[in-house]
């Protein structure tokens, strides 16, 4: 009883008792009276059941979306009987923002049967795969006699947050002795022309003449440009491959849940992702310090979708693997397609050796010193300005302090020849970082 | 200090309620034989005071405490005790037990009494009643209000439910009230019936009736946990 009554009304129950034999003992009419009065208010509440049968549907859900995009969810509520109040609760994901209405809602369920649409918009801030759990509904009874009912309704979704893809802009470089990493800007010789347009280019020497655009030559000469022909240039097959090493350390995880270095770490690995895999170069990843994760180079939409639905969930861990470990899992693929390798990853003096140490493998596996610069780029994602806490003189020095702390780890690796990218996410695009690091000579 | 009212209408329904109900039961209280020996005690003390601390106004504050103790109890009640209310009707008690059968305290010297009529003891008796039972329920709402609000619902919404809630068990509470009236007015009219069998019915039967009642209200004790469950 006591699991279902309420102290309310074992104390009506209590009160009655009292008046009713302090009215026997005394023959007191107004006594009995007095405690008649909770009797009848406790029997009717008694008899007035609270919500028991509480159907909840969710409306139509995007189920991919992508961060920062607002998503409306909407729930259709029917309650069939009883009389109080009625609270739904569709609980979120931490990382989901309010934006419109409430996943709190309060109603009072009169005497007939009540159906309700209830809406409200979230944003999705951070990327992952998230569940939208149950619609939780509590009761209550009208007089507060019975105890709070509660049940929950199946109506589980899953929903896939991906990350913004950081458009990155075509790269381009100056034409001479390896000014860009970016394979974009090398002309390959070799390979089979598809049908997609690259560019309209001067003719060099030995152009089929069947590529000459002479549409476009003819305006030229005609506004009194130069006489050289021009002709099409089209994208061309086999191109060279792009080796990402992703750190997943949770060591990247500085700032807030949503606003931290590792989340940039993805972001730019997902916006390279998709630059490359959109221009046909074959891309493969390893993620390091997590697991020995591999997915082999491939080309095209497939394998961005695959890297991506691989980035979406991806967790930081706290293990140590290190890049020289990595570049030593990797060897087989490194020495058999030679490709750009990518680094994403924030220079700490903690990981600073295996991080030497696996440029090196790199080098030495890519051709070593005999080029002037190796495809080797490393992203260092900075994230001292991602520390939440207020700008201060302090917070100035701090950073100062760590910048110049890293400033020889970074040189020894521009000395190394490889190219270094420091992206500071609060002040730069990522494009921008890499149109800067394409002009740097 | 900021006087915050986080409930402001129901607090404000609460106070007046509470008003209505202390002028209710003083007056009561005024009514019976109790005030008189209240008086007796109360001037005795003053007087006394008043010898020890040599201030005649000591006597002029008694009233004022009085007041003061009755504000206190308004205030205490609008922040959900629920001893005022119960001391409000412990003020009546003295005139209530003017219309007893048996007077037991009239056995050991305490003679009862009051001015007030049958009918008129039962309005006020059925007003406190009802009235400390709103009291429960204004602070129910509030408390539930207040942790609806925690738990992050919208005050329009919750302010409605409540709007709603507190409608509908008025008129619960008034029907209970009502049902209890006509119980008490067929009895009543029964009553004339039933007097010459009353008459006759002797001591043993009488405390054999105490037990009988006492079964029943076991027994209704017991079907209403059952009836819950």
């Amino acid at each position: 009883m006591r699991e279902y009554l309420t102290p309310l009304s074992t104390s009506f129950i209590g009160w009655f008792a009292s008046f009713f034999l302090i009215g026997l003992l005394f023959g007191n009419m107004v006594f009995i009276y007095m405690g008649l009065i909770p009797l009848f208010l406790l029997l009717f509440g008694l008899l007035i059941e609270q919500p028991r049968e509480v159907e909840i549907e969710r409306g139509d859900l995007n189920k991919s979306v992508w961060t920062d995009d607002e998503l409306d969810i909407t729930i259709k509520v029917r309650i069939k009987d009883g009389v109080g109040i009625v609270t739904l609760i569709d609980e979120l994901p931490s990382t989901f923002e309010l934006v419109d209405g409430n996943n709190f809602r309060v109603l009072w369920k009169g005497l007939g049967e009540k159906e309700v649409i209830l809406s409200y918009k979230v944003k999705c801030v951070k990327r992952g795969s998230y569940t939208l759990s149950n619609v939780k509904w509590e009761s209550r009874h009208a007089l507060g006699l019975k105890k709070e009912i509660s049940g929950a309704c199946n109506t589980e979704v899953g929903l896939t947050v991906r990350p913004r893809t950081m458009e990155l802009r075509k790269i381009r470089g100056k034409k001479d002795i390896a000014s860009s990493l970016f394979p974009r800007a090398d002309i390959s010789k070799i390979g089979v022309s598809t049908t997609d347009f690259k560019e309209i280019r001067d003719y060099q020497c030995g152009d089929p003449l069947s590529k000459i655009n002479w549409k476009a030559t003819a305006r030229r000469i005609g506004r009194g440009g130069s006489a050289t022909p021009l002709v099409n240039e089209y994208e061309c097959e086999g191109k060279k491959t792009v080796w990402i090493f992703l750190d997943a350390s949770s060591s990247l995880e500085i700032g807030t849940s949503i606003d931290n270095a590792f989340e940039y770490a993805l972001k730019s690995a997902d916006a390279v992702t998709r630059y490359f895999t959109d221009r046909g170069y074959r891309v493969g990843m390893y993620l390091y310090n997590d697991g020995e994760k591999l997915f082999y180079p491939d080309t095209g939409k497939k394998q961005y979708l695959k890297l991506s639905k691989e980035l979406v969930k991806l967790k930081s861990y706290e293990r140590n693997e290190g890049l020289d470990n990595a570049v030593r899992k990797c060897r087989e693929y490194i020495l058999r397609y030679n490709p750009l390798s990518i680094v994403i990853t924030e220079i700490r003096s903690e990981s600073s050796e295996s991080l030497i140490e696996g440029i090196k493998k790199l080098t030495a596996m890519s051709g070593g010193r005999r080029r002037k610069r190796v495809p080797i780029m490393v992203v260092n994602v900075l994230s001292h300005y991602l520390n939440p806490t207020p700008p201060s003189e302090y917070k100035e020095y701090a950073i100062f302090l760590q910048r110049t702390k890293h400033s020889p780890i970074t040189s020894k690796l521009r000395r190394m020849g490889a190219t270094v990218v420091e992206w500071d996410p609060q002040k730069d695009r990522f494009t921008t970082v890499l149109i800067r690091q394409g002009e740097r000579r | 200090m900021k006087l915050k009212l986080r409930f402001p209408v129901t607090s404000i329904v609460q106070v007046i309620l509470c008003a209505l109900l202390s002028g209710l039961a003083v007056f009561t209280f005024s009514k019976s034989s109790f005030y008189h020996y209240f008086q007796t005690f109360v001037i005795q003390i003053s007087q006394a005071l008043a010898t020890l601390t040599h201030l005649t106004v000591a006597i002029q504050i008694i009233p004022l405490m009085l007041l003061i103790l009755i504000l206190w109890g308004i205030y205490a009640s609008t922040r959900g005790s629920k001893q005022f209310t119960t001391f409000l009707i412990l003020l009546c008690v003295p005139a209530i037990l003017s219309f007893s059968s048996y007077n037991w305290l009239e056995l050991v010297g305490i003679p009862i009494e009051t001015s007030l009529r049958l009918q008129e003891m039962l309005i006020i008796a059925g007003a406190i009643t009802i009235g400390h039972i709103s009291f429960f329920y204004l602070n129910h709402f509030k408390e539930n209000k207040s942790d609806l609000l925690k738990r992050g619902g919208s005050e329009d919404e919750i302010n409605e439910c409540h709007l709603k809630g507190n409608a509908f068990s008025f008129i619960l509470i008034l029907l209970a009230l009502l049902i209890a009236t006509a119980v008490l007015a067929g009895s009543m009219l029964l009553r004339g019936a039933m007097a010459e069998l009353t008459a006759v019915i002797p001591m043993r039967m009488f405390v054999i009736g105490i037990g009988a009642s006492l079964t029943v209200i076991a027994a209704v004790y017991v079907l209403i946990i059952k009836w819950a469950t």
